[in-house]
């Protein structure tokens, strides 16, 4: 038997231009379809109480665990921030989505959760509770500006007070990027 | 003319019941005629056995089987019936080292959440459109993972060079003339946009020929 040789290459399969023809589809269609998120009457407080509380078992656990089981510490909070960033915009909640993204950012680039860290969580936990308990639906106000402004400033005075705790991943890139 | 998604099968795949009925609402829209649901990879590997659909839609993050575990079931398992089949995940990572690591289980598109019909939309149309040779490694077997430059890109720069050198018109349409050469010889359409072996070996060569000296600094 002789051995295969890699790479190979296959060309690209055409069968679903074939399919489905050409010209693309119309705006009015694609209206249409934006129109099934912009009216959805889904209650994104319901979709989001069940990552609440993983997010909240997440920051339990990571209070009560020790600093060396740090990356399944921050992936056990990361994951519900991410379903409510993914999730907020969609179900009328675009405030969420800010946070959470914000969340995300900050935690992504940590390399241990834990101190100073742990309390910006908590704070970012909080802002979506709030969020929530005022129902704070639709376009983002001043209100929500100035939320995600504060955020911000907080997360910009942790890494600058903890260069240590940035993940290696992102340190590398702020050196190259020095350069 | 517009395009049919009548006799198109699309498998979606999401363990949040709202959003499965959200874009599954979203596809009914565009005309798509045959919408499959699955809560996770497990069973929507089984109905892709069952249904072979033409496009798959699967969230990352599921239980006891997500996205990315789906991903490489159809591209690897024996039984899948098109390892082909393009794949569009949803997620709503967007860190680089998330989006490479399920890149390189054989992801055709990443469609980042929160996302308007625009985003599905252009999605749907690159994988028509643009599809993607395939590529089989020791170790990879997917959808080739080289980008190939845009001529008509008009997003920000990422390199100084990119501004001193931009494509120049004429190479666009020495590249825009051999294309029409390989559709009018395969008797395609000339409004149609398919990324053929032959456009793809010329952009390619568009791509060599201006990319010189233009390496990441």
């Amino acid at each position: 038997m002789t051995k295969e040789e890699f790479p190979q290459f296959y060309p690209p399969k055409l069968d679903l231009k074939i399919k489905v023809g050409h010209g693309g589809v119309s705006k009015e269609t694609i209206l249409k379809a934006q129109k099934v998120i912009d009216t959805n009457k889904i209650d994104f407080v319901d979709v989001a109480a069940p990552y609440m509380v993983v997010l909240s078992e997440g920051i339990s656990i990571a209070k009560k665990s020790s600093p060396k089981d740090t990356e399944t510490i921050i992936e056990g909070v990361l994951f519900p921030a991410m379903q409510l960033k993914a999730n907020g915009d969609l179900f009328h909640y675009p405030l969420v989505t800010h946070v959470a993204s914000q969340m995300l950012y900050f935690l992504e680039r940590i390399e241990s959760l834990n101190g100073a860290a742990l309390d910006i969580v908590d704070v970012f936990q909080a802002s979506i509770n709030l969020i929530f308990k005022k129902r704070l639906k639709g376009e983002i106000n001043p209100d929500g500006d100035k939320i995600t402004s504060e955020l911000d400033a907080v997360c910009a005075r942790f890494f600058e007070k903890y260069p240590d705790n940035i993940h290696p991943r992102f340190m590398k890139k702020n050196k190259k990027s020095k350069k | 003319m517009a395009y049919n998604f009548k006799d198109v099968t699309i498998l979606i795949v999401d363990d949040n019941f709202p959003m499965l009925t959200l874009l599954k609402a979203m596809l009914t829209k565009f005309g798509v005629g045959t919408i499959v649901t699955a809560s996770n990879g497990d069973i929507a590997f089984n109905k892709y056995c069952k249904y072979n659909p033409d496009i798959v839609i699967s969230d990352w993050m599921m239980d006891p089987s997500d996205g990315v575990d789906l991903a490489r079931e159809i591209r690897v398992n024996k039984s899948s019936p098109n390892p082909y089949v393009p794949f569009i995940l949803m997620t709503g990572f967007s860190e680089e080292h998330r989006v490479i690591s399920a890149r390189d289980v054989g992801i055709t598109e990443f469609l980042l959440k929160p996302f308007s019909a625009v985003d599905l939309y252009k999605r749907l149309v690159t994988i028509i459109e643009a599809p993607r040779q395939f590529v089989k490694s020791e170790d990879f077997f997917g959808p080739d993972r080289r980008r190939r430059r845009s001529g008509d890109f008009d997003g920000g720069w990422k390199r100084r060079d990119d501004i001193a050198k931009p494509v120049s018109e004429r190479d666009v349409k020495v590249a825009q003339k051999r294309i029409d050469e390989v559709k009018e010889a395969q008797g395609i359409d000339k409004s149609d946009d398919i990324l053929l072996e032959d456009k793809v070996i010329m952009d390619e060569k568009v791509t060599n020929i201006d990319l010189v000296g233009r390496d990441e600094e």
